[in-house]
């Protein structure tokens, strides 16, 4: 068989296996219909959202171009335009990390390809295009609001559209080649490790923490660029800082040239960016040619077997809460893939807040004009308990609860445990995640220059709403798990109910804070805090209860 | 130990009938087997009986105890193995038995005789701090094994349970379930292997299209072939009635 068929039929395949995984039990019509409107949500949020805050920046920048005395070239609108598609890039780097790591590296169904006559290459590159598909999807929802907005404010040319489109399809496959690149060799050499899964997720997490932050730091530097000097220059017909500024990492300047330059030059910018890609994403298949089962199969190597004298027997009996408890972290951080998606959150926007709260980033200055002019108070704590509620809100471990156990969940129905019990000890382990990110959200909050007892408060009142953003996000997963998957990413990262869990907790928020806020006309700030901890915990109870209802009829077959 | 009465189970929006009113006795001290080809219902009444999937109809009860009434009690009286092992697969051996004797109460020195008993036995020891990710078939089979017995429960259930083992393990299976039938408590068992059924169980019972298609000892059963049958002899003997009746 050629390599080019033998290439299609993978792929073919691949794009079957993904499909048709489905949920455990009868499908159940208002699940569906939850998980429609759910996208449905997700794309008038996003486009809302975008348009809300490109919208006036696009427009300011366009008023700036205007007063410009030179023509041509790069204008600052076009550089805001390259900036979103920068962030875009971003984004496909650390979602197609993920990605990328289950679906290619920490597979299933790889021992089973292994077994085969395949070219490894083929392999990969089927299972590559997966992912470059999944991210193609991901970067077009964030894109099309932008362009539109773009277009809208700015007015664009009909080249624009076509250009645009060629950019989007080239997007992700730079961010997820380099990817590629740097997880062939690691996994060859992590992958044997006993402590492989927990390693990977450390790796992970602190490889994301520093791609936020250096990402923020960015997005500060460039910020300072469009303020102060940067404005005068544009006025006197200076452009050259915008070049500077894009080009701070090449490929994006040739991109947005590719997307807005005139004849030649976008033409030229085109054509680098394509080098640039299409050199990484042969430098990614080259080395999985060579080395593409030695990386992904290394995790299914037996580790060396100890002395039987070494065998640890566990002494004293714990309780059945106690058991699931430990149970839930310990398959929580042996997949880097549950551990990422689990923890991320609980490390990036700690490390986000601390960025933006330390000098020389562009939100210290906000925070600095907040504590200089002041801010009301009820304004203030609200605005940071959403914050904390916010990344309380972000946890896929609760919402898909049941559906990492996969097929295996017949073996967890079989146990004598009543449903109230099954549930308990998972969600204190999903509690301790969110109170987690509050806390250390919380320590990093304490870095900026505002009242440190509004933050006190804020922080208390995030640690009710955690528990109601906890168990309410449980609520999808308890009713219709998804079991039949074959790889990690579709048990948490592709998997619809940490969609809905996560819009089910953020419906909840502005509820609660909207009522807080309300307390707030009529008593002191510390008895808002007080209702909404207070609610916030009668509707964690409330949705236990709906959870251990749900579990009941799910376990009962 | 084991009382089945009018078990039926409907998949399809009840077009399928995987178990089709099922009448079943295992008693104490028997080992039972439990044989018929795939797709007969033999995993879905094994499913029933352990509380994983709710019968449509019927009822189960393990020494006395009704399943949909009761079913945290009644679990706590069998040991289930299933045909695949996806489960506990990111914990170790170690952690897998420790939170099995968890969830079922097992304290004391019965935790750590049990233990060390059953890794011993399947020849785990060695084994049992590595993932179970990592195990082949037949040490995933034994790690089950092992979790299903380490409670000592009367009754266990078994599920294709020597597929994957090595000679070595399957014979010390069958002993382990003579043994434990020998202090009066019973295993009920499904398998492929007839050779496994003839020689290991007091009693058999031969399920064929969702429904039970004879039961009894062998040499009640050969009553339907040739007094000197076997058991493959007297299965095929069976089979056939069973598509002649379905013809007339």
């Amino acid at each position: 068989m050629s390599a080019g068929r033998e290439y299609f039929l993978l792929l073919l395949l691949q794009i079957k296996l993904r499909v048709r995984s489905g949920s455990a039990g009868k499908p159940r019509p208002l699940h569906t219909f939850a998980v429609g409107l759910a996208v449905v949500y997700m794309v008038v949020a996003v486009s809302f959202l975008e348009v809300f805050m490109l919208g006036p920046l696009f427009t300011a920048a366009k008023t700036l171009d205007d007063m410009a005395l030179q023509a041509g070239g790069l204008t600052l609108a076009n550089a805001l335009f390259g900036y979103a598609l920068f962030l875009v890039m971003a984004m496909c780097l650390v979602l197609g990390t993920v990605t990328l790591l289950s679906i290619v590296f920490f597979a299933k169904d790889t021992e089973v390809f292994a077994a085969f006559p395949l070219r490894q290459g083929n392999v990969f590159a089927s299972k590559f295009t997966i992912c470059y598909l999944a991210e193609l999807g991901f970067s077009l929802f964030l894109l099309a609001p932008a362009a539109g907005t773009y277009a809208h404010y700015v007015g664009v040319p009909g080249s624009f559209w076509p250009r645009l489109a060629f950019a989007a399809l080239l997007l992700p496959v730079l961010p997820l080649a380099f990817a590629a690149l740097v997880a062939l060799p690691l996994t060859a050499v992590f992958g044997r490790m006993r402590r492989r899964g927990l390693v990977g997720a450390a790796a992970g997490m602190l490889a994301v923490a520093a791609l936020v932050a250096g990402q923020m730091w960015f997005s500060a530097s460039l910020s300072r660029l469009f303020l102060g000097d940067a404005l005068l220059e544009l006025l006197n017909g200076n452009k050259g800082f915008i070049t500077s500024s894009l080009g701070a990492f090449p490929p994006l300047l040739w991109l947005t040239r590719a997307v807005f330059d005139g004849g030649l030059g976008a033409l030229g910018a085109a054509a680098l960016y394509v080098a640039v890609t299409v050199a990484a994403l042969l430098c990614a298949l080259a080395v999985s040619r060579a080395g593409y089962y030695k990386a992904a199969l290394a995790h299914a190597e037996a580790a060396k077997r100890r002395a039987a004298a070494a065998v640890f027997l566990p002494a004293a009996k714990r309780s059945v809460t106690k058991a699931v408890f430990v149970k839930e972290w310990k398959s929580l951080l042996r997949s880097p893939v549950f551990a990422l998606n689990s923890l991320t959150g609980v490390v990036v926007f700690p490390v986000m807040i601390a960025v933006s709260a330390v000098g020389g980033s562009s939100y210290a200055v906000v925070f600095e004009q907040l504590a200089q002019y002041g801010v009301p108070e009820p304004m203030l704590w609200m605005t940071l308990s959403a914050v904390l509620g916010f990344v309380a809100s972000i946890n896929p471990a609760a919402s898909t609860v049941f559906s990492r156990e996969g097929r295996g969940l017949d073996q967890i129905r079989a146990l004598p445990l009543t449903p109230a019990e099954q549930l308990r000890g998972r969600m204190l382990c999903f509690h301790s995640i969110g109170v987690g990110g509050v806390l250390l959200s919380f320590a990093a909050m304490l870095l900026m220059p505002l009242d440190k007892g509004i933050i006190a408060l804020s922080a208390f009142t995030g640690l009710g709403i955690s528990f109601a953003a906890t168990e309410i996000s449980a609520v999808p997963d308890c009713a219709a798990p998804k079991t039949r998957w074959s790889s990690d990413t579709e048990a948490m990262k592709q998997n619809f109910n940490s969609l809905l869990g996560m819009i089910y907790a953020f419906a909840m928020l502005p509820l609660l804070l909207g009522l807080g806020y309300t307390v707030t006309f009529f008593a002191p700030l510390e008895l808002a805090a007080c209702a909404v901890v207070l609610l916030s915990l009668a509707a964690a109870r409330g949705a236990r209860a709906w959870n251990v209802w749900l579990t009941a009829k799910m376990l009962d077959g | 130990m084991v009382e089945i009465k009018g078990l039926t189970k409907t998949y399809a929006g009840g077009r399928t009938r995987a178990v089709d009113g099922l009448d079943l006795e295992v008693k104490d001290g028997e080992i039972f087997g439990f044989i018929g080809p795939n797709g007969a219902g033999k995993t879905t009444t094994i499913k029933m009986i352990a509380g994983v999937l709710r019968p449509d109809t019927g009822s189960v009860r393990i020494a006395g105890v009704d399943m949909s009434a009761e079913p945290v009690r009644a679990k706590r009286n069998l040991g289930y193995v299933p045909d695949t092992h996806d489960a506990f697969d990111k914990l170790t051996g170690i952690e897998y038995l420790g939170f099995i004797a968890d969830v079922y109460g097992v304290d004391g020195p019965e935790r750590k005789e049990g233990m060390e008993k059953y890794l011993r036995l399947f020849d785990l020891q060695s084994a049992a701090r590595d993932s179970i990710k990592s195990y082949s078939h037949g040490m995933r089979q034994k790690i089950m094994l092992a979790g299903a017995l380490l409670h000592n429960p009367p009754l266990w259930i078994l599920d294709e349970p020597m597929t994957g083992l090595d000679p070595a393990s399957a014979l010390l299976l069958k002993e382990a379930m003579r043994e434990h039938c020998r202090s009066g408590h019973s295993v009920f068992f499904s398998t492929h292997v007839l050779d496994v059924a003839e020689r290991l169980c007091h009693r058999i019972g031969i399920i064929l299209g969702g429904k039970l298609a004879a039961v009894g000892t062998l040499e009640e059963l050969r009553a339907n072939a040739a007094a000197d049958a076997t058991l493959e002899q007297v299965f095929f003997s069976v089979a056939d009635k069973q598509t002649e009746g379905a013809r007339l």
